[in-house]
């Protein structure tokens, strides 16, 4: 940058402009009468000064419409204006975001009074309107007491963005609490988090949660504001969509990773709820950190240090909070998401665990933290994954102690909890071993790892009932994941033999453990016991209400149909699936809708339908990215478009986001991956198009190589992929042998008349012909095309395929052969 | 890969890569960033001539344009953002004053320039666009701090936390300097001593 020029006395050197700004700065925050009385101390004290600052304030407005700020809004400027329907009454207040007033509209012998918000918002294109728009009604399905209802939002015809919320009428929460007794600190505080961990189910993060956006009814009802408006505020520009940036709109409160600008996830919402905690509990100010990764003291020294541990109050609170309460702020407030409670919800469970007696979570030990350090060391990073379904399942199971508070339940509230602990016990020896290098003397290898945990579920555990058989569930999870289906399906086989029948009060982790039996099931190729087991499933998840599961079996049903090819089948079940996950109230349901639409995005791909994929997926890849820890589903979503983009021909953008893709993956989930394996078949394909037969040719054979050694039916889809190849590239006898392998392949786990089969027979039937036998060949892709014009309609991308190479082979065949094409095709 | 503008991403790496390294504290990498944003800027700058007919010339538009053609999507950090915003503001103010220059040199009907991406925002002709140049160097010279934020705000559209981030000091601060340079800078050009 450019050195500052030496000072000088150039023309019109006057007063130091310093000073000018702050007295002008000064003057404004002035009444008139105080404004005028300091300026006769300047006249008598600096005409100079004087006479310059007159003239600054006589100028400041016609400065200001030279020099527009989109961040000020003009003063009361919508008094008496009309919006939405409601005439802007008085002025309530104003801030950053922009002004608030008191709306009012004649109703049926009533007066409906709302709150006005008129954002300072510099965009108004169309792009930008419509996706406000969409952001309103997101936010309008949000119902919930302890949230100020959303009630409409749009742009004026001259530009003016508006939302109008329902009316609160109280305290901030902050004034409410201060002279208050800690348990009516703590209803408020269980009611706060309640709302947020509400909110984060359906996938809206509030990004600016502060004292003064929380409000205390005169009931004593605790009213959260503004939920979700930060977002729209930080829409950017014409574009329309989410900026990379993300202003922190508050500082103080706001969490390390949102003051680097960082994308923020649910985890953002925690830790301001736990500086919120923090202000309410101590009754201190939270401090403001000099760095984003500056820690902060426990509560229970922030009340000592304030009242120098002179007030007994101040002592006797500072006692009470010392343990579990400054336990669960810290672990709220940890500066790396990953140390922090994954979502509010675990932080509401812990709170209710402090006030129903029970130990709470955030003070012991942390297996999680282990495996994080362990991992951190051995950069095995396959093995995140894995510990991310751990985190799960414990997740799981403490929701639903969090969720009992009858006084019956507590009993075996307590067993469970104890349970839990012989698990969570469990996996920490499992990664201290491997740490210290116990498992075979070596750096333990997630191989290691796994058999370990095997070999200790077996015998060290088999005191404990009950604990063997959910850490074998455990250890299938991760099995699954890592895409060794029937390894895990003998361990959930195993479980599931062991708890035939689910425990009182644990539906829905044995719920969640069929659905994954079922999984490895589907993957393997074996539908029926998959259909049978998911149709049970239903079946208790609609007894009990547990809308989740239900949503989730039929998510699953819908990819058993995908897979066999029932696409009408399966396309009902996705679509039942939605509908069930988006009446659920009082679950989690926000990883199961992303895994639905991903699914269901890729039923679309398979009937062509390339829009509807594009929308599916699209919509997966925006809500994927606020759920915590779900990156996996994130790169799901991403491949499958990157599909999508080679299918519709946008072959560069395919190309791009593949290569970004296989970047990710194996940075996340290790080299070796098979998962990897699948972006390399994509992009092969992307190259095949792209005629780059090289490149093509390489990709395949990655996928292949990754696929290979997995007992699923994987490997197939490189080797009829090279088979075209080979025949693109006029080999057609390599071409024969290639594609006669695949459909072998194939075969172990489809039915002849597979479409999966169909596509390979594609190949094969032109190789056939281009290889010296075009009878044959014609035959193949005439059966291929039967098989495929079961399921598919005549539009499809496959059908078409079939039927250009049926018109090759017909161009150059003998006069018999393609009589009988053209008899085929009729 | 092609070189067509929307995905330019052999400039996409360099520069996010060499702003990292600048705010690693590797100064030459700035000299090496300067003239690839000088060269998207220049390009823009014509291009838009061209599309709009020389009619209007909207200098944060284009900067906000070249920032995402030559940093696309790729995630940078908010310090890379801003450092990027503060330097194509200077840019900027370069290229958009040779052009009123040359224009004016060749007596041709005047461009008008529209500096604040805002509805409300008038557009002001090449003279006063002179003017307000002039302006700002006296501004720079008398306080240069005033004088940056004044460019970074006109010449590339950045917010008070933004300015605030890039020169290291107080939002508070940025805001103030603001209030002050733009009455200071509007009565420069009504000609006030």
């Amino acid at each position: 940058m450019r050195p500052p020029e030496p000072e000088g006395p150039a023309a019109g050197s006057g007063p130091d402009l310093e000073l000018l700004s702050s007295e002008l700065d000064r003057l404004l925050e002035l009444t008139p009468e105080a404004r005028r009385e300091s300026l006769g101390d300047w006249e008598r004290r600096d005409p100079r000064v004087h006479r310059e600052l007159v003239a600054l304030l006589a100028d400041l407005e016609a400065a200001e419409e030279l020099f527009p700020d989109p961040e000020a809004v003009s003063e009361a400027a919508f008094l008496d204006r009309e919006v939405a329907g409601f005439r802007l009454v008085s002025l309530l207040g104003r801030g950053g975001m922009g002004q608030v007033y008191l709306g009012e509209r004649e109703g049926d012998g009533y007066v409906q009074k709302v709150a006005v918000k008129i954002l300072a918002l510099p965009w108004a294109g169309p792009r930008a309107r419509r996706q406000f728009r969409q952001e309103v009604r997101i936010l309008a399905r949000l119902e919930h007491p302890n949230l100020a209802r959303f009630i409409d939002g749009g742009v004026t015809g001259d530009g003016v963005s508006f939302v109008v919320m329902e009316l609160v009428e109280g305290e901030p929460l902050d004034q409410a609490c201060r002279k208050a007794d800690l348990d009516v600190v703590l209803d408020r505080c269980e009611q706060l988090v309640e709302v947020v961990a509400f909110a984060h189910r359906h996938l809206v993060i509030h990004r600016d949660i502060k004292p003064a956006n929380v409000m205390v009814t005169a009931e004593g009802r605790v009213k959260l504001l503004d939920f979700g408006i930060s977002k729209i505020l930080q829409l950017d520009d014409d574009s329309g969509e989410e900026p990379t940036r993300h202003l922190a709109l508050t500082p103080r409160y706001a969490s390390p990773e949102q003051l680097r600008g960082e994308p923020l996830t649910t985890s953002t919402d925690v830790y301001a709820l736990g500086a919120v905690l923090y202000e309410l509990l101590s009754g201190t100010r939270f401090p403001e950190r000099r760095k984003p990764d500056d820690t902060v003291p426990r509560p229970s020294r922030a009340i000592v240090a304030e009242s120098s541990g002179e007030s007994t109050t101040g002592r006797r609170r500072s006692e009470r909070l010392r343990g579990d309460l400054d336990a669960i702020v810290t672990r709220a407030l940890a500066v790396r998401p990953d140390d922090r409670y994954a979502s509010a919800r675990e932080l509401l469970d812990d709170l209710r665990r402090y006030r129903g007696g029970l130990p709470v979570v955030a003070r012991e030990p942390s297996w999680i933290y282990l495996a994080g350090k362990w991992i951190g060391r051995h950069r095995v990073s396959a093995v995140l994954g894995a510990v991310a379904i751990c985190c799960l399942v414990l997740g799981v199971s403490l929701a639903v102690l969090g969720g009992r508070r009858a006084a019956e339940a507590r009993d075996q509230a307590v067993r469970a909890l104890q349970e839990q602990k012989v698990l969570s016990t469990f996996l920490i020896d499992l990664f201290e071993a491997a740490d210290s290098g116990m498992v075979g003397g070596q750096k333990a290898t997630v191989d290691d790892l796994l058999d370990q945990g095997l070999a200790d579920a077996e015998s060290g555990l088999a005191a404990v009932p009950g604990v063997r058989a959910e850490v074998k569930a455990v250890l299938g999870r991760i099995l699954m994941r890592l895409s060794r289906y029937q390894e895990a399906l003998e361990l959930l086989e195993a479980w599931a033999e062991a708890r035939p029948e689910p425990e009182p009060g644990r539906l829905s982790d044995w719920l969640a453990n069929q659905e994954i039996r079922a999984e490895s099931l589907i993957h393997l190729g074996n539908f029926e016991p998959a259909r049978e087991i998911l149709e049970e499933n239903v079946r208790r998840a609609a007894a009990h209400g547990d809308l989740r599961a239900e949503g989730s079996a039929y998510s699953l049903l819908g990819l058993a149909g995908a897979r066999q090819g029932d696409f009408e089948r399966a396309e009902r079940y996705f679509a039942r699936s939605l509908e069930q996950l988006a009446s659920c109230g009082a679950e989690p349901c926000g990883v199961e809708w992303v895994q639905t639409l991903l699914n269901r995005g890729n039923l679309w791909i398979e009937t062509g339908e390339l829009d509807a994929a594009e929308r599916d997926l699209l919509e997966a890849r925006r809500l994927e990215e606020t759920v915590v820890g779900r990156e996996i589903l994130a790169i799901g979503a991403l491949s499958n478009l990157a599909v999508v983009y080679t299918k519709s021909g946008r072959l560069e953008e395919a190309a791009e986001v593949n290569l970004e893709l296989l970047e990710l993956k194996k940075d996340r989930l290790g080299a070796e991956a098979p998962k990897i394996g699948i972006t390399h078949q994509n992009l092969a394909h992307t190259y095949l198009r792209m005629q780059s037969y090289e490149r093509a040719r390489f990709h395949f054979e990655e996928a292949f190589r990754l696929f290979s050694g997995h007992d699923d039916q994987y490997p197939a889809f490189p080797l009829a992929g090279l088979a075209r190849l080979s025949l693109e590239e006029g080999k057609a006898d390599e071409a024969v042998e290639l594609a006669t392998k695949a459909r072998e392949l194939l075969l172990a786990f489809h039915e002849e008349d597979h479409f999966y089969l169909a596509q390979v027979e594609t190949v094969l039937g032109s190789a056939r012909a281009a290889a010296g036998d075009p009878a044959e060949g014609a035959e193949i892709l005439l059966a291929a095309r039967a098989k495929m014009l079961q399921v598919f309609g005549p539009e499809n991308p496959a059908v078409q395929e079939v039927e250009r190479s049926l018109e090759v082979v017909r161009s150059e065949a003998p006069p018999a052969v393609a009589a009988k094409i053209e008899a085929g095709l009729r | 890969m092609a070189s067509d503008g929307a995905t330019n991403s052999g400039g996409e790496q360099t520069v996010t890569r060499l702003l990292q390294r600048w705010q690693a504290g590797d100064g030459e990498a700035l000299d090496q960033v300067v003239p690839l944003a000088m060269e998207e800027l220049h390009t823009l700058a014509r291009s838009s001539l061209r599309r709009l007919g020389s009619s209007q010339l909207q200098p944060t538009e284009l900067v906000h344009e070249a920032y995402l053609r030559l940093v696309g999507l790729e995630e940078m950090s908010w310090e890379g953002r801003v450092q990027f915003f503060a330097l194509a503001s200077k840019v900027m103010r370069g290229i958009v004053i040779d052009h009123l220059r040359r224009h004016l040199a060749l007596k041709r009907a005047g461009d008008a320039v529209t500096l604040v991406d805002f509805p409300a925002a008038r557009s002001m002709t090449p003279e006063e666009m002179l003017d307000l140049d002039r302006a700002l160097e006296e501004l720079a010279r008398r306080d240069e701090r005033k004088g940056r934020v004044a460019e970074m705000r006109l010449f590339a559209g950045m917010g008070h936390l933004e300015i605030a981030t890039a020169l290291g000091v107080a939002e508070r601060t940025v805001k103030r300097d603001w209030q002050f340079a733009k009455v200071w800078l509007y009565r420069r050009l009504r000609g006030d001593p």
